[in-house]
């Protein structure tokens, strides 16, 4: 008989990362046990992957992801092209690289705000979320979307760069800049984040490689590991950028390496549209698209989302459609079997603030 | 050395369990084994050759070969290769020794497979515990002979408002007298 009290922590929850649910066994407010439970969600993407063309499904992965769509895009078309042989034109290749940067910043800028929020901290979450659609702004300026941009496809990209848009993407990455400066002011060198944020939700080297994670998590641990680095895709071999990591392993060790790689992103945005050559941005890679078929085999194409590896696994049969797609998102597995054992032990009141500064992500978990 | 990673490994291990069903394609090796060197392939590739990541576990459904397909992609850090081992279980009974033991997030993946797949893994204690559904009676639903509609159609009630369940397509045509389309 113990005097543990058993709650249940969302899916209806401001404190909880989306549409899942934590099952604790709590001592006062120290966690005893912790359970994962999923099952608000699922839309059965992959089902349906099987039963649509490789076109047709490019429609689908973006919405896999909301923070994040693009990576979905771009894991996608790459095992498309990798089973396919299909090349991409170099220019793509650039314009690619330049949106998944800008994703990349803007999750970053989303999850600053949750961060946090996930302390009470209320400024952050408002000019993050205004700032963020700057930058939603130049999407749509682009794609024609704002959030799920459908842009990214086997063979290139579906449009050129529009004039004028390198010049506002500038103009935008340098007002970003400015306000990173005042983000630091107000949330990154605040006293009250760093005293929360400094011990809390530690994840130590040796679990960081063997339970399976990724990203920011891994790389706060001190441990150099980054898709873009150690398996580039596109051009990112050709930029010049490094693997952030800071030693720690705590919310606030993972914090300052989305800081330093929201630097970063800008950087290698910049580098990329100075070094993009002309030509084409679109290599059609069937006749009919009806008809469309890439050859029989497996294969494992992985990007490195803000988040960590996001991978896709594909199986062709030699048909129209796939035979299996399968999404590989980091919050799989930092959700159930690290997330479960890290939180025993702490507070209750810390759960938010781990939960967001372990990037987990219920669309990605329930494809 | 680097460089020569998949070679040597093509020769050691996939040479050695799977002769000259393998492939090398980029940074991935992926070859095939029969189930019951699994358990003991991804127990040497993770302690001796120090594959310690688990990207993912999969599995494709092919019902015309009467057999269920179980992929296990593992990443070395200090390698930075990847290795695709595959199998193929039995349709009718697909089972497998689970991994859990060596790569302890396996446990996840083997209970969805469990629940959308019908795969037993033997060794883990969850097998049959829900995951993402909740009271699911019917098949595994990501076989492929599973079938959505139907099964829709024989487990839930039309919406109150809607009693007439019309075929929206259908009524449309009757309205409008048109009989072209997507479907036709």
């Amino acid at each position: 008989m113990t005097n543990d009290v058993k709650i249940y922590f969302g899916p209806q929850h401001p404190g909880i990362t989306g549409n899942m649910m934590m099952e604790f066994n709590l001592n006062g407010e120290t966690i005893t046990y912790a359970k994962t439970h999923i099952g608000y969600l699922h839309r059965g993407f992959e089902k349906l992957m099987e039963r649509r063309s490789y076109l047709q499904n490019f429609t689908i992965v973006c919405r896999i992801c909301v923070p994040e769509p693009d990576i979905n895009e771009e894991a996608y078309s790459l095992a498309v092209e990798s089973l396919g042989d299909y090349e991409v034109p170099e220019r793509a290749q650039y314009i690619r690289v330049i949106v998944l940067e800008l994703a990349r910043l803007m999750s970053y800028i989303m999850w600053s705000g949750g961060q946090a929020g996930s302390m009470g901290l209320y400024t952050m979450p408002q000019w993050a979320f205004a700032d963020r659609d700057y930058l939603i702004d130049l999407m749509e300026m682009l794609t024609g979307a704002r959030i799920y941009h459908m842009y990214i496809w086997p063979g290139g990209v579906r449009r050129d760069l529009p004039a004028g848009w390198t010049d506002k993407l500038l103009e935008t990455l340098t007002y970003i800049e400015k306000r990173l400066l005042d983000y630091d002011r107000l949330f990154f060198n605040n006293a009250l984040f760093i005293k929360r944020a400094r011990g809390t939700g530690i994840v130590s080297d040796k679990h960081a490689r063997e339970r399976g994670i990724v990203g920011p998590i891994l790389r706060g641990c001190g441990i150099k590991e980054d898709v873009r680095v150690n398996n580039p895709y596109e051009v990112y071999n050709k930029l010049d950028m490094n693997i952030i990591t800071e030693e720690g392993g705590d919310v606030y060790s993972r914090a300052m390496v989305r800081r330093r790689e929201m630097d970063q992103s800008i950087r290698i945005i910049r580098q990329a549209v100075k070094d993009m050559p002309s030509g084409a941005f679109y290599k059609r890679p069937f006749e009919n698209p009806f008809k469309f078929r890439v050859k029989e085999g497996i294969t494992y194409r992985k990007v490195e989302s803000a988040r960590g590896e996001y991978g896709y696994f594909m199986e062709s049969d030699g048909s129209e459609k796939p035979r299996r797609v399968h999404v590989r998102g980091p919050g799989y597995v930092h959700a159930f079997t690290v997330l479960e054992k890290m939180l025993i032990g702490q507070k209750l009141s810390d759960v938010p603030v781990i939960m967001t500064s372990m990037g987990i992500c219920p669309p990605e978990i329930e494809r | 050395m680097n460089d020569n990673i998949l070679d040597y490994l093509s020769d050691s291990i996939a040479g050695k369990f799977a002769g000259d069903n393998y492939t090398v394609k980029g940074d991935i090796l992926s070859f095939s084994i029969n189930n019951s060197e699994v358990f003991n392939v991804i127990d040497y590739l993770y302690n001796n050759e120090g594959y310690r990541h688990l990207s993912m576990m999969s599995y494709s459904d092919w019902p015309e070969k009467k057999i269920i397909k179980l992929y296990y992609i593992v990443y070395s850090y200090t390698d930075q290769k990847t290795v695709i081992i595959n199998t193929a279980l039995n349709r009718e009974k697909p089972e497998i020794v689970t991994i859990k033991d060596i790569f302890e997030q396996a446990e996840t993946y083997e209970v969805e497979f469990n629940e959308m797949m019908g795969i037993v893994f033997n060794g883990n204690s969850r097998m049959g515990e829900e995951f993402i559904l909740e009271g699911w009676q019917g098949p595994p639903p990501m076989r492929r002979d599973f079938d959505t509609a139907q099964y829709a159609d024989e487990e839930f009630m039309y919406r109150p408002g809607r009693e007439d369940g019309v075929d929206v397509r259908e009524h449309i045509r009757e309205i409008t007298g048109e009989t072209g389309g997507f479907d036709d």
